[in-house]
């Protein structure tokens, strides 16, 4: 059980805006009681849905972390959510069932742009923990950070986790996402060595590898 | 008149003593080296739209001559005929920097008018020159007056564009190259290494590691906050990005 006292993030005014990097632009809106987050399991063998309330019934974690842009920037802030081994679990996969596959995350989309995708590899982030995230600094995720539900890799670049997430498909398959076909970046998302721009501290650092830890 | 001729049109002379290279701004830009330099010529502005319409009208795209191996496999892959902000009205402005092109694509373009990449020194060269200036045309504090870029890497508009080669007068380096901070970064040849360790000799340094290696993008662009423009300052993306933050211009070497 958390009990973290959440704090406003540093400089949070000075975060850039995450819809330049929210591909399809976040839906208008989107009715809570009607979203469902499905999870598919090697194209249909297994299905499941869960609504926000089912996630929200799943102990939550509350992990101050960092993130980091492939646009050169990084933040670190409170992230309220669970572990996607957490679902997992609740879901009743275990580690043999998803050992060596791919998560595929599709977001909501709208009408206009449709749906936009990343593709990430399993075993690396359960290592690393990463989450389903539906609360930033202690509030709900506002709908341009990916409201009602986002997944965050802290070890790899935002654009390879899913804002507005609709659906995850477990599959065998690592494919080119979104921002992989459109503007290039690469498959694996690896947060690389060199300098960003550290929006909470206002200040360049050196990042040699991520998950950051050491500021 | 210089035993190297005269440059040809639009292009400069760089030519100097040993220079040193990097600085002690971040690790990646140490250590610093003295470099020396052969002579070579330089675009004075970055490859612009109204330039690279030749390549894109030329069918060059579906001309296996100008490319190498991977960026053959690359366009080909992904079907790409044109930079991906070709019929943008915020990038496609005749006399802006051409970008949306991949490392890929600013090579092949590089073939095809007889030039190269310049090198990440050469780059470093042509925007400093023998002094310490931090930016290309001084030690000026950075503002919109001089560049192209995004103080906090947050840049105003969310619907970003780019600016004209001549926006910004002041935005010249020593050795008359416009536009070097800024607007959209620089392929540069070289690919990035986390320091200079590398370089044993500093003559006419290249970095080369694997044409599918990240390659170095210098010179900052309209996302990026005033620390990327720094004359020393470093930058890297795969060769397959196509974003609207990188550009570049040529060199001949002589």
């Amino acid at each position: 059980m958390n009990d973290l006292k959440v704090m406003k993030t540093p400089r949070i005014e000075k975060k850039p805006s995450s819809l330049r990097y929210y591909q399809d632009g976040p839906p208008s809106r989107v009715e809570t009681s009607a979203w469902k987050l499905s999870l598919s399991y090697l194209g249909g063998e297994k299905n499941f849905a869960f609504s926000l309330d089912d996630i929200k019934s799943i102990p939550k974690r509350v992990e101050n972390r960092r993130m980091v842009c492939v646009c050169n920037w990084s933040i670190r802030r409170t992230w309220g959510g669970i572990y996607l081994k957490d679902l997992f679990d609740h879901a009743g996969l275990t580690e043999d069932d998803y050992a060596g596959l791919f998560l595929k995350q599709l977001s909501i989309g709208t009408p206009e742009k449709g749906k936009y995708d990343s593709t990430i590899r399993i075993d690396d982030a359960i290592a690393r923990n990463a989450m389903l995230i539906y609360e930033v600094d202690g509030e709900a995720l506002p709908l341009e950070q990916g409201y009602p539900l986002r997944l965050i890799d802290f070890g790899l670049y935002g654009y390879k986790g899913v804002k507005g997430l609709s659906e995850l498909q477990i599959s065998t398959e690592f494919e080119l996402g979104h921002w992989e076909q459109y503007a290039g970046y690469a498959l694996e998302g690896k947060v690389k060595p060199k300098k960003y721009f550290i929006v909470d501290l206002k200040e360049h650092r050196f990042i040699e590898k991520a998950e950051v830890i050491d500021f | 008149m210089n035993k190297y001729g005269d440059a040809p049109s639009g292009m400069t002379l760089i030519i100097g003593d040993p220079f040193a290279r990097g600085s002690d701004h971040c690790p990646d830009e140490a250590p610093v080296m003295e470099v020396t330099l052969h002579p070579f010529f330089m675009d004075v502005r970055p490859v612009l739209n109204r330039d690279f319409k030749a390549f894109v009208d030329g069918d060059c795209y579906q001309k296996d001559e100008y490319w190498c191996e991977h960026g053959l496999k690359f366009i080909r892959k992904f079907g790409i005929l044109k930079p991906l902000y070709w019929n943008d009205v915020n990038w496609n402005q005749p006399d802006h920097p051409v970008t949306g092109i991949s490392w890929y694509e600013a090579s092949a373009y590089a073939r095809f008018v007889g030039k190269e990449l310049p090198t990440e020194a050469q780059w470093e060269y042509a925007a400093k020159g023998n002094d310490s200036r931090l930016y290309p045309w001084g030690n000026a504090p950075a503002s919109p007056k001089y560049a192209n870029y995004a103080p906090d890497c947050d840049p105003e508009e969310l619907v970003r564009r780019s600016t004209p080669w001549d926006h910004h007068p002041q935005n010249r380096s020593p050795f008359g190259c416009m536009d070097m901070a800024g607007n959209v970064a620089e392929w540069c040849k070289d690919n990035y290494s986390p320091n200079y360790r590398w370089d044993t000799t500093g003559i006419n340094p290249l970095c080369i590691t694997d044409v599918t290696d990240d390659h170095i993008a210098r010179g900052g662009s309209g996302l990026h906050d005033e620390d990327y423009m720094r004359c020393t300052s470093r930058d890297a993306y795969p060769p397959t990005v196509r974003d609207n933050i990188v550009g570049f211009r040529c060199v001949i070497n002589l």
